[in-house]
């Protein structure tokens, strides 16, 4: 009883952290349609950025934060834009993403090293709740993650530009004929989204520290998020992310670590064969995702 | 001041140039051709190796019975994964193979039982044709060019035959080739199975060459390299994946002859790659010898 809530405490933690980073995919994905790979890459960057501030750890997602911002702005407004200026094709967007993945990737790897580096040390403290006990950093998480998703919602629905992203989201066409310009927008949503990636990954960091490659596995299970809550759908992306993490957490009862990927995985091709339009879309999706 | 390379360096690196030729072509035959971006064919390259390193050990060496092994065990493998996602567009699809990617390395690295996972398959045995061992390293170029050669040609025919005209013009437009009354889904199908196909020969060739295997042999990392050599080389250019893979896989050989330490070339390598891409993709998305495409 006592590992079942554990790995379920774990599981919604972790998923916490999955929803943040699906929620800034998603956001990204749903108004500019660009598979970001380079998503992973802004992850990975802002985790050094908190990784950098350590010895004022409290703080440190300001830097993971501005990091990310600056690095999502730079990808849509140096890469994206020029690509969507020529009216590039899908795989156009996806190699170019999967390029900045590279460079970044490698260039964290030539200043700090392939190994993991931590930003603290020690275990947390935390208070027992009868079967569970709960730390300070699992507060932490769910603190961060309610602010960020309230902030976001009221934007989105309380803003001018907030507005503007959903119309755009819903119909690119339309929205330009209204005349919002798309352009300044698409560097909105991608500050937007970054800055999420970049809270995500002060959030992980803070546990279990940095390395240049953990971009991609987190980038992949965003993505996973997404598609499992229903492209389209913003709050899907969010319980998505709550899910992937709960699963990856219980299937540790019956299987070894090891099949944890595999598991996610085949959640994945499961849902595109059966449920493409994900466990919430289409019920609430007007449009065709 | 002259420098010395020697032969069997050469040959070395040449064998493994033409390997990674046969999976850029076959590859490019799904990405570039039919605007299929498959992000499972290292995982597919591995399956056929394996099952050629598991024969080899257990049954015979014989080079007949590994090719048809490890065709056919991974053709059919190819077929299990494209009829599900092949109904999947785009990102979808993408999306769908690197997740058979990882799926299939992880059991490449946890099935112990067959594959020993992450120790791999040690101290394969040499190919044998028709009972003739071929040992040396020359007759393995050879070999290797043969059917490097071989596959390239049938590649060259198939994409000028009426198959590969449905191919391009599926890449172009699905919806008016569809239209043109073509089986859209049995197309697809058959380019993947035939590009699985001709990587898990690669396979067969890459563990006679190299004698070990481990899962890490055959890491996402190389599927996405795979799919910078097509769209560096051009997408839809078969001379252009060739072209690729010399490119892509020299310059790390030229790192290593200017004398950078491993833990430096390996990232600025990357790094290169990288930016290679993005220039690419901004100002000439067909890639090297691409065409443009016409939409």
């Amino acid at each position: 009883m006592d590992t079942l809530a554990a790995l379920v405490l774990n599981g919604f933690i972790t998923g916490a952290i999955y929803a943040v980073m699906a929620l800034g995919f998603a956001l990204i994905y749903n108004t500019t349609r660009v598979f970001h790979i380079a998503h992973g890459a802004v992850f990975t960057l802002a985790g050094y950025g908190a990784f950098l501030a350590r010895a004022l750890l409290p703080l440190a997602w300001v830097p993971a934060v501005v990091f990310a911002t600056i690095a999502g702005i730079l990808i849509e407004v140096l890469v994206y834009a020029p690509i969507r200026r020529r009216s590039g094709s899908l795989e156009t967007y996806f190699i170019a993403s999967l390029g900045v993945y590279f460079i970044v990737q490698n260039a964290l790897q030539l200043v700090f090293g392939t190994e993991a580096r931590q930003l603290r040390s020690g275990p947390f403290e935390s208070v027992s709740l009868g079967v569970i006990s709960v730390s300070y950093y699992h507060l932490l998480v769910l603190l961060v993650a309610v602010v960020a998703f309230t902030l976001v919602q009221l934007v989105l629905t309380h803003t001018r530009t907030g507005k503007a992203i959903r119309a755009l989201a819903d119909n690119p066409g339309l929205t330009a004929a209204l005349g919002i310009d798309p352009d300044r927008l698409q560097v909105v949503v991608f500050a937007l989204g970054s800055a999420l990636a970049g809270l995500g990954a002060y959030l992980l960091a803070f546990d279990l520290g940095v390395r240049p490659d953990m971009g991609l596995q987190i980038l992949l299970i965003a993505a996973i998020s997404v598609i499992l809550g229903g492209v389209g759908y913003l709050p899907g992306a969010i319980i998505g992310g709550f899910l992937l993490g709960l699963l990856q957490s219980l299937v540790l009862l019956p299987l070894s670590s090891v099949w944890q990927n595999v598991v996610t995985f085949a959640v994945l091709i499961l849902v595109l064969l059966f449920r493409p339009q994900g466990l919430f879309g289409g019920r609430l999706v007007t449009r065709r995702a | 001041m002259a420098i010395e390379i020697p032969t069997t360096y050469l040959i070395n690196v040449l064998i493994i140039i033409e390997i990674y030729a046969i999976l850029a072509f076959s590859l490019n035959l799904l990405a570039g051709y039919a605007g299929l971006l498959s992000v499972a064919h290292a995982a597919l390259f591995g399956v056929g190796a394996y099952v050629a390193g598991l024969v080899a050990l257990r049954v015979s060496p014989e080079l007949l019975l590994l090719l048809i092994s490890a065709v056919v065990v991974t053709a059919l493998l190819a077929l299990a994964i494209a009829v599900p996602t092949l109904r999947l567009g785009g990102d979808y699809f993408i999306l769908a193979t690197l997740g058979f990617q990882v799926i299939i390395t992880d059991i490449l690295r946890n099935w112990v039982d067959l594959t020993r996972g992450p120790f791999g398959l040690t101290g394969i045995p040499r190919a044998r044709l028709f009972g003739f061992p071929l040992a040396s390293t020359e007759l393995t170029l050879l070999l290797v060019t043969a059917c490097a050669v071989g596959l390239f040609l049938l590649s060259w025919r198939l994409v000028r035959a009426p198959f590969g005209r449905v191919l391009l013009a599926l890449r172009e437009d699905e919806l008016a080739t569809q239209l043109l009354g073509k089986d859209l889904v049995r197309f697809k199908v058959s380019i993947f199975v035939l590009s699985g196909a001709m990587a898990a020969i690669a396979g067969v060739l890459y563990a006679h060459f190299v004698r070990s295997l481990t899962p890490d042999s055959f890491p996402l990392a190389q599927s996405f390299l795979l799919l910078v050599i097509v769209f560096v080389g051009g997408g839809g250019s078969l001379l252009g994946s060739v072209l690729g893979t010399f490119l892509l896989l020299l310059l790390p050989e030229i790192m290593r002859f200017i004398g950078l330490p491993s833990a430096t070339a390996g990232p600025i390598q990357q790094i290169i790659y990288g930016l290679v891409l993005v220039l690419l993709m901004i100002f000439r998305p067909q890639g090297l010898l691409g065409r443009a495409s016409t939409s």
